[in-house]
């Protein structure tokens, strides 16, 4: 079915239906291990469907690190909590599509076989480390649980294990910090706890959603870095989300770029850098602030209102390439280099500069 | 301090935030001198038995209405009691009249509200219209209603008060569960694959009760007056037993006469709401989580 629509629709955007997408992404040798296909997500709202998320497919090979950035609403945190299954369940949101993980759909599990997939073989590190935190709870505890909940050791065990990943997320004077409640701690500790907590019982994948955001810079780049030792020391998949592309440079082996709950352009990190083919990477690239570079470049507009999304391209009211046809038809995520998916009819732009 | 802890990692890690807060508490001094006043009135209610210098229910017809003298420091009413005993016996039924409605509504509406706000859905929306409808009379009337289906007495008054209490608290724990269950650390809680029945006593529930807390304490003292109000109709305490209200409710044809025999319950009334005010007013400072960083 998904091929099905996926090929009529590239044959529409003229390109050969021979390149669907689903044999590019399979050029990668070893096997993936979360595969998303044509996830969708929509919100019912009062003025009709709200679609937060359009069809989206990527593959994460075991201890690869795979970023997701956009801007806020581009639907890159709906994406997450989808995997998670973290969505309001009911008629709060619609969700389509397949999420494979170690070969189990993860859309089709019982509530109680995710509650035991999540915190054990998934992982998930949020947002806001000053929030996150049960303040009710010591440190100690709140990492003891997670262990004692999804390995049934004795306390006394799940406690020297919660000991040892506060060790391992290098938090000064451990021994003190187990038996602190969270509000002595600060934003970049308690991330740091949020993240023990995630590795407790060394998960597979962890999905760290803008871990950074809330945290000043040099403690951003400590998180980074103590992520991407960690994602060694533990060889676990890394789904990082951010809207902040330095952030992403320094870890992220591939990235996908999201705009109005699309992927518009998915590339290996070196590639998707020095060779962006799609006008709004290159307008986010433009947009980072490096010395020398005397006034930054913006992208003009704003990012389309989710409940009428223009036709055709959802870019082309923002894109200098812009030509009469993106307006009609909208573009799929076809191949434009070898392991570089661009969703823009006009890619690859050398050709056009 | 924190050596001590190390060395025993598995001590209960409770002690040091109560500690915090029982400090916090202790630099509030009107609070400190309310809690004393309390702690005092609770003693002489203990051992009323002991303190009371007569018996509070004996008449004594060669003493009717006295002012105080050295043999009855506050005086007599117009059946002789002593009135300082009336009022250390009053001092039991008070304090009881305001502590266990208060507990009774407690433990009704905090799994009540927590249901109600967690999970939501047509449970919450029926307990809410409810709690509104009686939310709309006011509590002494709720109070003096139910105390008239029930039946005059100390206990159904007490009943009465739990009872006509709910709808505040529940409303409360509902508000207070509702807005706890919207924190990320919730929802780090569900994406660390822990069951709802556990989020809701284990994350939420202990993170509910600070609001509900200070809402008891100033229940407390309503619970107090309403009590002394029944009994000053009728409703509650029945005579010849003292209580605050009542004593207040006998004292009043004699209000131009003997003033004093309506001031004393009424300056008790007066002390012991104040205090447990201004003790709730200090716990809420306390326990105030601005101020915890």
């Amino acid at each position: 079915m998904h091929n099905g629509t996926q090929t009529l629709r590239s044959s529409a955007a003229g390109v050969s239906p021979s390149e669907t997408f689903a044999e590019v992404s399979t050029v990668s040798a070893a096997a993936p291990l979360m595969s998303v296909r044509d996830l969708r997500v929509s919100f019912p709202s009062e003025d009709g469907l709200v679609p937060a998320v359009r069809g989206v497919s990527f593959n994460v090979l075991p201890g690869q690190c795979f970023g997701i950035v956009g801007e806020s609403g581009s639907g890159k945190s709906v994406t997450s909590l989808a995997l998670m299954g973290l969505l309001p369940p009911g008629p709060g949101s619609i969700i389509e599509g397949e999420v494979n993980f170690g070969g189990r759909d993860l859309r089709r599990l019982r509530p109680e076989q995710m509650r035991k997939l999540c915190g054990s073989e998934i992982a998930m590190v949020f947002q806001e480390p000053m929030t996150s935190l049960n303040p009710a709870f010591t440190v100690g505890d709140q990492i003891a649980e997670v262990v004692v909940t999804h390995e049934h050791v004795s306390v006394r065990a799940a406690r020297a294990r919660a000991l040892e990943l506060l060790k391992e997320v290098r938090i000064a004077a451990p021994e003190r910090r187990l038996d602190e409640y969270p509000h002595r701690l600060s934003g970049g500790m308690r991330q740091r706890v949020m993240i023990a907590i995630a590795l407790a019982c060394r998960p597979k994948m962890l999905i760290a959603d803008e871990p950074t955001t809330a945290l000043d810079v040099t403690v951003q780049a400590q998180i980074m870095e103590l992520l991407r030792v960690l994602q060694g020391e533990y060889g676990m998949s890394i789904i990082l989300i951010s809207h902040n592309l330095g952030v992403m440079s320094e870890i992220a082996d591939e990235i996908a770029v999201m705009y109005a709950g699309r992927i518009v352009e998915q590339a290996k990190s070196a590639q998707l850098f020095e060779n962006p083919e799609h006008p709004y990477t290159i307008g986010l690239l433009g947009a980072i602030p490096m010395p020398g570079r005397k006034r930054l470049a913006s992208i003009r507009g704003r990012v389309p209102d989710l409940h009428a999304l223009p036709s055709g391209c959802t870019f082309a009211p923002r894109c200098p390439f812009v030509e009469e046809a993106c307006r009609q038809i909208e573009p799929t995520l076809h191949p434009t280099d070898l392991q570089h998916l661009t969703a823009c009819r006009r890619a690859p732009l050398d050709r056009v500069l | 301090m924190a050596d001590a802890v190390v060395t025993s990692p598995l001590a209960p890690a409770t002690s040091r935030i109560r500690n915090r807060t029982i400090r916090r508490f202790l630099t509030h001094r009107p609070a400190v001198v309310g809690l004393c006043i309390l702690v005092f009135v609770a003693l002489v209610a203990i051992f009323a038995p002991i303190v009371a210098p007569y018996d509070p229910i004996k008449s004594d017809f060669s003493a009717i209405r006295q002012g105080p003298s050295a043999l009855h420091w506050m005086g007599t009413d117009e059946l002789g009691r002593d009135l300082l005993s009336r009022l250390i016996y009053g001092a039991r039924t008070s304090l009881m009249a305001g502590v266990l409605p208060v507990s009774l509504a407690l433990i009704i509406s905090i799994p009540l509200g927590l249901l109600s706000g967690y999970v939501g859905g047509f449970l919450d929306t029926v307990l809410m219209r409810i709690t509104d409808a009686l939310l709309a009379i006011p509590f002494l009337v709720l109070a003096i209603a139910l105390t008239a289906v029930l039946g005059p007495g100390l206990y159904n008054a007490m009943l009465a008060i739990g009872v006509a209490a709910i709808p505040v608290f529940l409303r409360l724990s509902r508000g207070s569960a509702l807005a706890v269950s919207k924190e990320d650390y919730i929802e780090a809680a569900r994406a660390g694959g822990n069951s709802s029945l556990r989020i809701a006593f284990k994350h939420v529930l202990p993170n509910m009760i600070p609001p509900l807390f200070v809402q008891a304490t100033l229940t407390v003292a309503t619970a107090i007056i309403v009590e002394a109000s029944l009994s000053f109709l009728g409703l509650g305490q029945r005579p010849p037993a003292p209580s605050w209200g009542s004593m207040l409710n006998e004292s009043q044809r004699f209000l131009t006469t003997m003033p004093l025999m309506s001031l004393w319950p009424g300056l008790a009334i007066f002390m012991v709401v104040m205090s447990i005010n201004i003790v709730g007013d200090g716990i809420r400072d306390a326990m105030d989580p601005r101020h915890k960083s």
